[in-house]
């Protein structure tokens, strides 16, 4: 395990080196919280709430959306696994003390921890200098919340990872990267499941939005046990069939590697 | 005067013409970015969906309205990043000292840079246009407006582009604050005006002009009014005049390291 701790460590060493390239995240990040917050302070018009919740929460749901999509990603699970494998860059991985996907990603983990810390500070800045600060806030709710989010994180990354593994059969695996991305972009940030109509939301609490984005957000504005524990529930299943599938996908796939020279 | 148009004209058309033949000759990467990009923006359907569902309209604007919104800020970006497509690269080109290769050609180097190059997914974002405002169901007429009023827009959208990649030649990397202020230019550019007032309108219509880019093109199409649309021209001729005034000041303080590329 400690080798895979000084992965991450290193990675994150090298990140502290570009700390200035965040800037421009905190610009698009405030630009598109303050086109959501302009958009539900028009329709939260003469309304306290909706659908159970208020403005105040529906603000900061999406400050906690939108913070999961800019923190979580790195080019090391998007870009860097196909990269590996198209180049043939990964037989070089194949032969040392360690295995490629633990590798990568704890250097994920240690690529987004920079990026993290500065976006929960910046969006909580901003989250309060736009709407105030969180009405329904309960300390006690903040590690439950933490467990969900870093649960979501995850799952974010396993699914980056497996569709970087898909570069073993096809030669472009951008299509699912974009439909992973547009899923949750389209579904997963602007509302709750709430808000979506009955016949969407069996497909959305299948879908990844379920527990990549909803489950944190709605811990952080609307925390309850019971939903926690449901929540929980279907990150843990959402994480087993995961590393199933990439360790079966893995498997099969570095059978096919087939480099030549180098 | 009369040649010089024609020959930036010819300038554009070529530099369209070989930089789409190069974007086709993966058919199926470029078929698919461009299928890709019209199903993009066609998710987002679901999205306005929704949002009608909790509100029937957003500052008088109806669900057609929004679509029109789409269609006007997909067709404008589409046809900047189609025909002017290497704007967004000013400033890494000052930056690496590629600008080079451009000061020697006996060509206007602005033009002659910003057309050098073209994306193949933005030709989706300009079919979605089209779609769109034929399943609203517009006539020929309208289908006619709707292309100068998107020329246009891609016109406004590239000359803030230069503006901002031209403070390359002042902060020298400029990479960021560009993208980040056409981001904020391309977020409100698809939600409703109305949804905007006071400071923010007031900036959306000048220092971020997402206003005459896609708001105004889209007041023209829902009801057509000649001096909304000479506006428009008048301040599509000063941003074009900006632009192309500080391109050139900064030009005037470029430099390089002799970098040897060649541009094929």
């Amino acid at each position: 395990m400690r080798k895979y701790i000084l992965v991450a460590k290193s990675a994150l060493k090298e990140q502290l080196q570009y700390l200035g390239n965040l800037f421009g995240g905190f610009f698009v990040y405030g630009i598109i919280v303050f086109v959501f917050l302009q958009l539900w302070m028009y329709i939260y018009q003469g309304s306290s709430s909706i659908n159970g919740y208020s403005l105040n929460q529906l603000v900061w749901y999406i400050v906690i959306t939108e913070f999961i999509v800019f923190a979580m990603n790195s080019p090391v699970i998007s870009t860097e696994i196909s990269n590996d494998i198209k180049s043939g860059k990964l037989a070089y991985f194949l032969n040392k003390p360690y295995h490629y996907l633990i590798f990568v990603l704890f250097k994920h983990i240690g690529t987004i921890i920079p990026a993290i810390i500065s976006y929960i500070v910046f969006g909580a800045i901003m989250g309060i200098v736009y709407i105030g600060p969180l009405e329904t806030f309960q300390i006690i709710s903040t590690p439950f919340f933490l467990i969900n989010l870093t649960l979501g994180g995850l799952i974010f990354a396993l699914i980056y990872i497996l569709i970087g593994l898909l570069s073993f059969w096809v030669e472009e695996n951008a299509p699912f990267k974009w439909i992973f991305s547009k899923i949750i972009i389209v579904l997963g940030i602007t509302f709750p499941l709430e808000f979506m109509p009955s016949w969407l939301r069996g497909f959305v609490k299948l879908s990844p939005v379920y527990t990549v984005t909803y489950a944190p957000a709605k811990m952080f504005v609307d925390f309850s046990f019971d939903e926690f524990f449901s929540l929980i529930m279907a990150q843990g299943i959402y994480i087993v069939v995961l590393i199933i599938l990439i360790v079966i996908a893995y498997r099969k796939g570095v059978r096919r590697l087939n480099v030549n020279g180098g | 005067m009369l040649t010089e148009v024609r020959n930036h004209i010819k300038l554009i058309f070529t530099s369209l013409k070989y930089n789409l033949l190069k974007e086709m000759e993966y058919r199926v990467a470029f078929i698919s970015q461009v299928i890709g990009m019209i199903l993009n923006n066609g998710s987002f359907i679901i999205q306005w969906i929704i949002l009608f569902s909790l509100q029937s309209h957003f500052g008088g604007y109806l669900f057609e309205d929004v679509m029109l919104i789409w269609a006007v800020a997909a067709g404008a970006y589409g046809l900047n990043r189609i025909i002017f497509g290497n704007s967004i690269n000013i400033s890494n080109y000052v930056l690496t000292g590629k600008l080079d290769s451009y000061l020697v050609q006996p060509k206007n180097v602005l033009l002659n840079l910003i057309v050098s190059r073209s994306s193949a997914s933005a030709i989706g974002d300009l079919l979605y246009g089209y779609i769109v405002i034929f399943i609203v169901g517009f006539t020929l007429e309208s289908i006619a407006l709707y292309t100068i009023l998107i020329l246009i827009g891609a016109i406004i959208f590239t000359a803030f582009t230069i503006i901002m990649q031209s403070l390359a030649f002042w902060l020298g990397r400029a990479e960021g604050i560009a993208a980040g202020v056409e981001n904020a230019m391309l977020m409100p550019s698809t939600y409703p005006e109305g949804l905007f007032s006071g400071v923010v309108k007031t900036i959306l219509f000048t220092v971020i002009p997402v206003g005459y880019m896609v708001y105004l093109p889209v007041r023209i199409l829902r009801q057509f009014d000649i001096l909304t649309m000479l506006s428009l021209l008048g301040f599509t001729a000063l941003i074009v005049v900006i632009a192309v005034f500080i391109f050139y000041r900064g030009l005037k303080r470029y430099s390089s390291s002799n970098l040897m590329i060649v541009r094929m």
